[in-house]
């Protein structure tokens, strides 16, 4: 069964007398341990999938249709429950690791901020905590690295940390909307593979939202391609990069320099 | 000024070993001051050419002083050593001054779309601006429109009703327009989707060596610039680590760094494979 | 960025949308939001009573039911029938000395802002722009200005030159513009830096071509918010100054000088509360339409939903 399952989701956003359809019947799922790739153009709808999913709609949104999260029903759901499962089972990286984090708190306090507040853990296991998880994902020096200010990393090894804060409460579902894309082409890989590591041990259900074709050729399993709110393609990684079925998908691919589409 | 009647014999120049180079950068070095007191070397003893009618691609990693480079270049920064000549003339600091008549053949195109146009402007009046500089050009605002595939009436309306990828095309449209024989890009594609990338990076390649300009290139992404570069030049912390033609860079790189640069780029083919 | 009404401009494969979205995300509010400006409920109350007000300055020759000088009535009589506000100490009829009052004191506050408005923002933007030796002489001026509160300094200035409107003017424009300097050099430097600026250096423009050009456009709106806001304070300090008889010289009507008059008559209480009554009223409808202005202009509060990004 799927972790998460969206359908018929619909986001439309009134301001003034003016309706904007955002989403419009999106249906896609997520499966523990494999990582759902959503590709679009900017305006596409991509990442407002993955804030429906947090419950992070936009003010004055209107959500209709179904996210099923193993058998509880998202949309709709009322903001004090949502916030429970928000950052516990469902989390989230963003594009920029600079931003994410609050300059003025060390690392160590940010990322077991979360695990304090709802799993009411005393300061010195979260901390024990957090030094083990920043170990998993790769930062140098996890023990040092817990006592310092976000200032003091490279965006990568940000990045990594904001990867460690996602996965502190054992989330089943992560969202990574644009992460490598603030990197540098050699750091993007380690993330990459950082990403395709935690999906494949944690049994994550990840969705993975991009711009890129390269990234996704690299690390996601299913592939949805989304444009003007619309789902116009789901398939298998190679199926839809190699033999698109929709002419859009061709588009973009083609437009990429190096890609290797059969006629 | 008159760039467009160069571009016959500028083609036939085509080699940045014919003749003297357009632009040329002599063992340029560039520091900015630390907040603990020391220097910080930005730019370090970079030497580079750059003949007529050429795309020259400058890659590397962020922080690796590409845009000092390209400041450098437009005399928006002064150098601590070295010289920078373009077209036999000394390019000089800008500081609070008036941009020197002999230097107006060096327009850039800014990375950020959305802060490279001015929000109270009408693009018209923007274009205008760029074309009063090259009384004797063939340009008008439509056909610079049009050259970027942008309808006319564009011209009426503001930077804010505009997608990023068509402001950067007006920007590219005003860099342009001013006649410039050297067009600087600084990212132009960095912020832009990947799909669009290549399709601003061709057409400015395009509009440039059309219009008989040449251009330096800046961007992280390697792919983009064998697309669309004669010559890369690859720059990694202050310094030029490898120049050789877009060829032997991408099938036989020499320098580490440029390999390293290399392998990380991902490969389009669904394989399922994490470069590096 | 931004989720608008797609359309394919070109036949290639094109994956932008042209944005014509009515959610307007970007800078035009001058042109589009100055009408709107006062439509939120406070600047609606706002631009009421300042209507109210100019129509009672422009016509108070024919509102005023009496001769605002001639000392016809008795003395100190409360409101009636015939001296609707009341007659002060000399007998002269209030109402009638209020509406004349407001004639000279609305244009007064309006110009001594734009004066000072004016002065301040040409220096800070000179001091923004310039940087450097011509930044520290202005600003440190200005930081000097800034040292002391604004009436007192504005007493002394008056004092030193007399009283009476015109010096009570001058001394209010020593003291106001630096607010302006301040803002609009801040807003000048961040301008400066900015890339549509120096692709204009690049295609040639001299400093005072980009200045006024490309900068000015950018940064007026928020000079404008604060000197709507700042009418109140102007007419605020006028009438202190009068008040302390460093405005407008008797027998010229004045509330600031009326309320000044009525303090040593505690019985008779309508000598000063109406005059106070105008102050409080004008003062409150420019910072209505002040805030008004500044919640439509400002970017950050004008934002709505829509720049969502993607």
């Amino acid at each position: 069964m799927s972790m998460i399952s969206i359908r018929d989701l619909n986001l439309s956003v009134t301001a003034g007398k003016k309706t904007t359809h955002i989403l419009k019947d999106v249906s896609f799922d997520l499966e523990a341990g494999r990582i759902t790739g959503v590709a679009g153009a900017s305006g596409s709808g991509k990442t407002q999938t993955g804030l429906a999913v947090m419950g992070l709609s936009p003010t004055g949104a209107e959500l209709s249709g179904s996210i099923d999260f193993d058998g509880v029903e998202l949309v709709g759901m009322p903001a004090k429950q949502h916030n429970r499962l928000r950052g516990v089972q469902l989390s989230m990286v963003f594009q920029d690791p600079a931003s994410a984090f609050h300059p003025m708190l060390t690392v160590g306090d940010q990322i077991t901020d979360h695990l304090r507040h709802h799993q009411k853990v005393s300061k010195k296991v979260a901390l024990a905590k957090a030094v083990e998880i920043l170990g998993r994902t790769r930062v140098p020096h996890p023990e040092e690295a817990v006592k310092k200010y976000p200032h003091q990393f490279s965006g990568g090894q940000l990045q990594r940390i904001a990867f460690a804060s996602a996965i502190i409460c054992d989330p089943k579902v992560l969202i990574a909307d644009e992460p490598t894309t603030a990197l540098d082409v050699t750091v993007q890989a380690g993330i990459l593979r950082l990403l395709r590591e935690l999906c494949d041990d944690l049994d994550l259900a990840v969705l993975l939202v991009t711009h890129d074709f390269g990234v996704l050729s690299s690390v996601a399993d299913t592939i949805v391609v989304m444009k003007n709110g619309v789902v116009v393609e789901t398939g298998e990684r190679e199926a839809v990069i190699t033999a698109p079925q929709h002419e859009y998908t061709r588009s973009l691919i083609e437009s990429l320099p190096g890609a290797e589409v059969s006629p | 000024m008159t760039s467009i009647d160069q571009a016959p014999a500028a083609a036939t120049a085509h080699s940045p070993a014919s003749g003297a180079p357009l632009l040329e950068l002599d063992s340029v070095a560039c520091e900015y001051k630390l907040d603990g007191g020391g220097r910080f070397r930005a730019v370090n003893g970079v030497s580079l050419q750059l003949g007529r009618s050429e795309v020259l691609g400058l890659v590397g990693e962020s922080g690796c002083g590409k845009s000092t480079l390209a400041k450098l270049i437009c005399g928006l920064e002064k150098p601590a050593d070295g010289s920078i000549t373009f077209d036999g003339h000394p390019v000089r600091a800008l500081g609070l001054k008036k941009r020197a008549k002999e230097l107006l053949g060096i327009q850039m195109v800014f990375q950020n779309p959305y802060a490279s146009l001015n929000p109270r402007r009408r693009i018209r009046d923007q274009l205008d601006d760029a074309l009063a500089l090259n009384p004797d050009g063939t340009w008008t605002v439509e056909s610079l429109l049009e050259a970027v595939d942008l309808p006319a009436d564009s011209a009426q309306r503001y930077s804010h009703s505009f997608s990023g990828g068509q402001r950067q095309r007006i920007a590219i449209a005003r860099a342009l327009a001013a006649g410039p024989k050297v067009l600087v890009g600084d990212e132009p594609i960095a912020s832009l989707d990947a799909f669009l990338q290549a399709r601003i990076a061709r057409m400015m390649r395009d509009l440039a060596i059309d219009s008989g300009a040449s251009m330096i290139f800046i961007s992280h992404d390697l792919s983009v610039v064998r697309d669309i570069a004669d010559r890369v030049a690859v720059m990694e912390a202050g310094r030029i680590v490898e120049v050789g033609s877009t060829e032997q860079i991408w099938n036989d790189p020499n320098h580490p760094y440029t390999q390293k640069l290399l392998a990380a780029i991902p490969k389009v083919d669904g394989k399922g494979f994490i470069p590096g | 960025m931004s989720i608008g009404t797609p359309k394919q401009p070109t036949n290639t494969p094109t994956t932008e949308a042209v944005r014509r979205d009515p959610v307007d995300p970007g800078l035009k509010r001058w042109q589009i939001r100055f009408p709107k400006a006062l439509r939120t409920p406070l600047g609606f109350v706002g631009a009421g009573i300042l209507a109210l007000w100019l129509i009672a300055a422009i016509f108070a020759p024919l509102l005023a039911p009496f001769d605002a000088l001639a000392q016809n009535f008795p003395r100190l009589s409360a409101p009636n029938g015939e001296n609707l506000l009341g007659t002060d100490t000399l007998g002269r009829d209030v109402l009638s000395r209020i509406l004349v009052a407001a004639r000279t004191t609305l244009p007064a506050a309006v110009f001594v802002v734009i004066c000072s408005a004016l002065l301040g923002s040409v220096l800070g933007a000179i001091a923004g722009y310039f940087g450097r030796a011509v930044d520290e002489i202005i600003m440190r001026i200005a930081d000097l200005v800034f040292a002391f509160p604004t009436i007192i300094l504005a007493m002394v200035i008056a004092a030193a030159l007399g009283p009476g409107l015109k010096n009570a003017i001058i001394a209010i424009l020593l003291v106001s513009w630096p607010s302006y300097a301040r803002v609009t050099r801040s807003l000048v430097m961040t301008a400066r830096g900015s890339e549509y600026v120096i692709a204009g250096r690049l295609l040639g423009f001299s400093a005072g071509r980009s200045l006024a050009r490309e900068i000015a456009p950018n940064v007026i709106s928020p000079v404008v918010v604060l000197a709507t806001l700042d009418v109140g304070s102007a007419i605020l300090t006028m009438a202190g100054l009068s008040f302390l008889s460093l405005g407008a010289v008797p027998p010229t009507p004045d509330w600031g000088a009326m309320i000044s008059e009525g303090v040593s008559q505690f019985a008779a209480w309508w000598i000063a509360f109406f005059p106070g009554l105008c102050i409080l009223t004008i003062v409150m409808a420019f910072n209505f339409i002040g805030d008004s202005l500044r919640d439509t202009l400002d970017p950050h509060t004008a934002q709505e939903v829509g720049e969502t990004t993607s």
